[in-house]
Parts: structure tokens; sequence; C-alpha cells
């Protein structure tokens, strides 16, 4: 399968702070690529990486073939982006942002008017057209933005979380019609904050965290890796934080979490530590009110590699 | 045809700021109106009496006698009663009981000089000291100047006129602009360099809405984008002023005779450098609010300087102004001015454009990069 974006050993700086480490990443014509991350593990500075928003200290990027630094605009006609923040005319009608930006892609006529009026159906907001933006919700704000990435139809389109504060049916809406947009042959670099619409949409995950690529690999592959973790959740009541350090002491346990009464611990497998955890709960004085053995999501794959859970 | 799309979204955006159309229209239409009617008593009584000039030809050459027969033609008796006297105290009599408001007096060797090519004086005296009417006198003065050289002395002399009136001026009453006339112009100017607020949005707003990206990640060059948008708000200035001047013409009677090119240009290259002062006041400050104040300012002072206040005259001052170039090149065009002073004053204000329109651009591969 050809490469349609890759990049190698790329490095940004940001005074003191490394926001890209070493990454290197290969994304192959015609997939969903997703790119998890908690906040500020450089997901949107690697996109704008990409997309020479920012200039890189080392490393290359390479887009369709060829290298940043020496392509030719022509490239940029093949590339849509949907850019984390909302970028739209608000005192354009939604019709219009669409043209403006169709036209400076050279699109005319009546393929400019097709290509509209499906950018639109694709978000569900081809009755709204003749609306402004100004007085959309923030929901059907991040709908056109999407749309104005597509009315180009271009081969690779980057999204940077497209669905924040999109409501769960139109969500659906826009995840099918990225998925229909991908079976006619569209690249796409989708990040998210949602693990379910990542594990639903995308055959190929990098998860990012520190400017690192810390895990790479397809669902299944993410899935074995975390096999080598157990997790166990327990309903608590009468907590305290004590517990929490208590809990991370007990050998074996890779990470631990304590959010309103519950308990999830993820400790490497066959470790049998099971005990030595519900002793510190009950040296907290905590009451175990329930206890499981669960199965574990991409979710915990991050909790484990980072450390940190997805939504901090 | 991208920067033509450019142009019309640009256009499009700057029209459907109903807040600028206001500053831009609302507001010079209802100034003029007010300052028009207002100050019309300043202006009126030069408006009603025909000056007067008394005219002494001591001259014993032949030369000034196209002088003579120039002073009593149509053209200049429409405007002027030349009223000879005798001698050169009965014409400094008829100034001091104020029969006359000006003496022209020719002395004997006149002829004698102008054959020596080394310069030949006409004497003009007069006691008007109005300030305002000064900086009107000195565009008609200007006229007078290559008036004469034309039409008496004829250019093939090589005669040099710069130095040919001893001092300032003669009054052409039935063609001094009336109240209405002044602001007309000097409003507009002023409203027009608000203008630049167009330019000002044209380099933040992308940023603000965060479109940049977009513009970035399209193929379009920057420099389309910047050419577009510069385009589209010296089109959207142009059409603005063009409404205002038609307006103060039609409804309120304001004199915009006068060489229609020039009167065009002038508006042109006045709009270009207002936007280019906008883009750079852009590129300088950080945030809109403050390119703005920074804008208000400027336009404050220029327009002070330039003489908005009416009366006050800023003598040099007026100079560091780009609005008195513009005026000067409107009065001098619709009153007669001499074409060396509107010539000149075009040109300075062309360089001035230039120059800060460069400035902008240098900025701007900071605004559009
Ligand atoms: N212009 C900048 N100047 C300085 N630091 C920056 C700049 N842009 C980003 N950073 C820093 O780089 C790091 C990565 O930021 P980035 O926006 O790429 O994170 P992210 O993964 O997109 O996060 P989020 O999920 O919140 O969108 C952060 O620590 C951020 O503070
Ligand atoms: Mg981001």
């Amino acid at each position: 399968m050809q490469i349609i974006l890759e990049t190698k050993d790329v490095v940004k700086r940001y005074n003191g702070l490394l926001a890209l480490d070493n990454v290197s990443l290969r994304i192959p014509e015609g997939c969903i690529f997703g790119l998890i991350g908690p906040n500020g593990a450089g997901k949107t500075t690697l996109i704008n990486a990409i997309i020479s928003m920012t200039k890189i200290d080392s490393g290359e990027i390479m887009v369709f073939g060829q290298s940043l630094d020496t392509a030719d605009r022509e490239f940029k006609a093949k590339l849509g982006v949907v850019p984390q923040e909302i970028a739209l005319y608000d005192d354009l009608s939604v019709y219009q942002n669409l043209d403006f930006f169709g036209r400076l892609y050279g699109l005319r006529g009546i393929k400019l008017k097709e290509n509209i009026k499906e950018a639109l159906e694709f978000v569900d907001l081809w009755e709204r057209r003749n609306d402004s933006p100004k007085r959309f919700s923030g929901g059907m704000k991040r709908r056109l933005n999407i749309a104005c990435a597509l009315v180009h139809r271009p081969e690779l389109v980057i999204m940077d979380e497209p669905t924040v504060g999109i409501d769960p049916q139109s969500r659906n809406h826009i995840l099918a019609s990225i998925r229909r947009l991908n079976e006619n042959g569209t690249t796409i670099v989708y990040t998210s904050h949602y693990m379910d619409e990542v594990e639903q949409l995308c055959a190929d995950i990098a998860i990012l965290d520190h400017g690192r690529v810390i895990a790479r690999g397809t669902k299944e592959q993410l899935a074995d890796m975390v096999a080598v973790e157990e997790k166990l959740v327990m309903r608590l009541s009468g907590t305290s934080y004590t517990l929490l350090d208590c809990v991370k002491g007990v050998q074996g346990v890779k990470a631990a979490k304590l959010e309103s009464n519950r308990l999830t611990v993820v400790s490497r497998i066959r470790i049998n530590n099971i005990n030595k955890i519900i002793d510190c709960v009950l040296d907290a004085g905590a009451i175990i009110e329930g206890i499981n053995m669960e199965r574990l999501t991409l979710g915990d794959v991050f909790l484990t590699l980072t450390g940190r859970s997805l939504r901090d | 045809m991208k920067l033509l799309t450019i142009i019309y979204y640009s256009a499009l955006r700057n029209l459907k700021d109903r807040r600028m159309l206001l500053i831009m229209l609302i507001m010079p239409i209802i100034l003029i109106a007010i300052l028009g009617m207002a100050l019309d008593s300043m202006f009126a009584p030069r408006q009603i009496e025909k000056s007067s000039v008394a005219y002494l030809n001591a001259d014993i050459g032949p030369s000034s006698n196209q002088l003579t027969s120039y002073l009593a033609s149509e053209q200049v008796r429409t405007f002027i009663n030349v009223t000879p006297v005798t001698c050169f105290e009965a014409g400094q009599a008829a100034l001091d009981s104020g029969s006359a408001e000006a003496f022209i007096y020719v002395p004997p060797d006149f002829s004698q000089n102008l054959m020596r090519t080394e310069g030949a004086r006409i004497h003009l005296h007069t006691s008007l000291q109005t300030p305002l009417i000064k900086g009107f006198l000195s565009n008609y003065v200007d006229a007078q100047n290559s008036a004469l050289v034309v039409t008496t002395m004829g250019a093939p002399l090589g005669f040099t006129y710069h130095d040919y009136f001893d001092e300032a001026a003669i009054s052409l009453e039935g063609k001094a602009p009336r109240a209405i006339d002044y602001y007309s112009i000097q409003t507009l100017l002023q409203v027009m360099l608000m203008g630049g607020w167009y330019g000002i949005s044209s380099v933040k707003d992308d940023g603000d809405m965060n479109t940049h990206v977009r513009l970035h990640t399209a193929p379009i060059s920057p420099w389309t984008h910047l050419l577009g948008k510069v385009l589209a708000n010296v089109v959207v200035l142009c059409l603005q002023s063009s409404v205002v001047v038609i307006f103060s013409k039609y409804v309120y009677g304001a004199n915009w005779s006068g060489n229609a090119l020039l009167i065009v240009s002038t508006l042109l290259v006045f709009s270009i450098l207002t936007i280019s002062i906008g883009f750079l006041m852009g590129g300088l400050f950080k945030e809109s609010n403050k390119a703005f104040g920074a804008l208000w300012c400027l336009m404050l002072f220029f327009s002070i300087i330039a003489g908005a206040l009416g009366n006050t005259d800023m003598g040099k001052l007026a100079r560091l102004s780009p609005n008195y170039y513009a005026k000067t090149a409107l009065f001098g065009t619709i009153y007669g001015g001499s074409p060396d002073a509107i010539h000149s004053s075009i040109l300075v204000l062309s360089l001035v454009t230039l120059t800060v329109f460069t400035a902008a651009l240098a900025l701007g591969r900071r605004i559009t990069a």
C-alpha cells in the first residue's frame, strides 16, 4: 500500500518544551488513521507541522510522496483540514462560506454547486445553507467547520477533534459519513478525545503522549498489547485520598485512579495482588460495595501507557 | 480568478459591516449637513460681495497691456471688479478705505525687467487676514500665476513666475467655496481615514476567526490573498466616497465640479493610502482594538492639522497631514488652482502612499505568513 503521509523523526520545540519528540508515522493511503493523546500531547502541533503552519526544528514530512520543504502548491488542493478551532466567516452565510473556500480551490459552476451540496449534506446542514453561522449553536458550527474542509473533495483529510460538542445523533451521522467518505477512497487522519469514535472508526491508531508516539498499531494489536494488563474496578464508600497512594505502592500496580467512589486499578497480569489492594482499601476505612474485573478498552491502554485518563 | 473571489468576498464582508457603513456613509452625510449649515455664516459675507481690486499699470513698456486686457476679460470680470486708479497713493487709499480689497500695481520697469528675463514683478497688496480664506486664496494665487503666464506672457519667454506676486492674496469671492463645499471635502477626507479600519480587519479577521488556517492550506499564494484584500478595500472605499460625493453634490448642492479625472484619482490615491495605513496599524498592533485606537488618533491628528476645525491655520504643520495634499489637490481642481500645485500635491500624496504601502507589504509577509 502506498504511503500518503509520512513523518520522519519530527522534532518541534516551544522554548524549553519538547512538543514533538522524534515523531515518526507512516500513514497508508485509503485508511482512517486515529491519533489519540491527552491534552497537550502534541496532536495539534503535529497537524500544524503537516500543513506547514508550524515550522519544525528537525525531521522531515512527506505528503503525497513529496517533501514539504520542496513540495509545490499543487498538493494543497488534495488536502483538506478540519482545524480544532472553528474556522468560519460568521459574517457570511453557510453557503457563502463554502462557496468562498471552494473557489479558492479553483472550483466553478455546476461542479462547485454539487460539491457544496454534498459537503453540506455530509454534515446535515443543507437546509440551513442560507443562515448565518453567527446564530448557530456550537455543534452546528463544528459541523460547518467540517464541511468547509470537504468542499474541494480532498484525497487526504486531516481532522483535529472534529466532533467536540456535537450531539450524539449528529455525531453518528457524521461518523457514518466519514466512513462513507473513506469507502470512496479518501484517506482520513482523525484525532479525537472520544475513544469510542476512534475504536469504531479507525483501523490504525497511534497514541501520542508528551510529544512521543508511545504506541502504534491496529485496534487488535493495541488490544493484544493491553492484554498483559489486568483491570480491577471497585465500588467504594467512605473513600479517602491516602487510599490511592497505598494502592499505587502495591507490587505490580501500574496505574490507579479514584473517581467518585470508583477505584480503578491496572496491574501487571498474574501478579495476584488483589488481597493487598483490598487491604489498602480497608485500611483507609473504605467499605467495598462491589468488585469487578473489567475488559480493557482503548481508554485503559491510555491509562496504562500514560498514567492519565484521556479526558483529564 | 481566485483573486476575483478574494476581492468579491472581502468587499462583501466589508459591506456587511453595518457599523462601518454608518461611519463611512451616514456620518459624513450628517456631518456635512451640520457643519455646512452651522458654519455657513462664517463664509456667508464673502459670498455675496464681489471683490473689488484697484489696479494701477505704471509700466512704460508694452508687456503689461496683456495683463490689463486680461483683467478686463469676461473671465476675470465675473469674479472681480477691477477699478483702475491713477496713482499709487490712490490705490493705497482705496485699500485703506476698504473700497478695494486688493491693489494690483505694475511698476514702471515691468516690461524692461521682463526682457531681462530676471523676473518682473507685479505687486499685490491686500489687507485680508482671515486665515480660512487665506487657505483658499493661496489656491487662487496659484491659479492666477499660471493663468497669467499662459495668457499674458506666454511660456516661450522662459519666464519664471514663482516670485511673481509680492504679497499674499486677492480674493475671488464669487468662486470661493461656501461652507458646504468646504466641509464636503474636509469631512469626506476625514471620514475616509476611518476606512483604515477595513485594512485593520483585513489583517486581523482571519487570525481572529481562525480562517487563516484554511487560507494557508488553500492553493493560493499569500500575495494573491493580500492583493485581493487591498483591492477589495480600495474598491469599497472608493464606492463609499463616491456615494458621499454624489449625495453632497446633488442633495446639498456642494461644488464638485472640476476635472473629474483629477478628483477621482486623488480620491483613489487617498483610498489606497488609508487602506495601507490600516494594514500598517494592523501589522504593528497585536490587538485590533489598539490598532483601531491608533487609527482614530491618527485620523484626529491629520484632520486637525489639515484644518478640520475650519478657521485654524496650522501653517506648515498642515503639510504633515496627507489630508492637506488631498485637500489641496481637490480644492485646486475644483477652484481652478495652478496645475503645478495640484500635480505636486498628488505627487506627494502618491509618494507617501507608496511608502506606507511598501511598509505595509513588508509587514504583510508577517501578516500573511
Ligand atoms: N504556539 C505555542 N507556543 C508555545 N507552546 C505551545 C504552542 N502551541 C502548543 N504549545 C504547547 O505544545 C504542547 C502540545 O500542544 P498541542 O496543542 O499540540 O496539544 P494537543 O495534543 O493538540 O492537545 P489538545 O488535546 O488539548 O488539543 C502543549 O504543551 C502546548 O502548551
Ligand atoms: Mg489539539
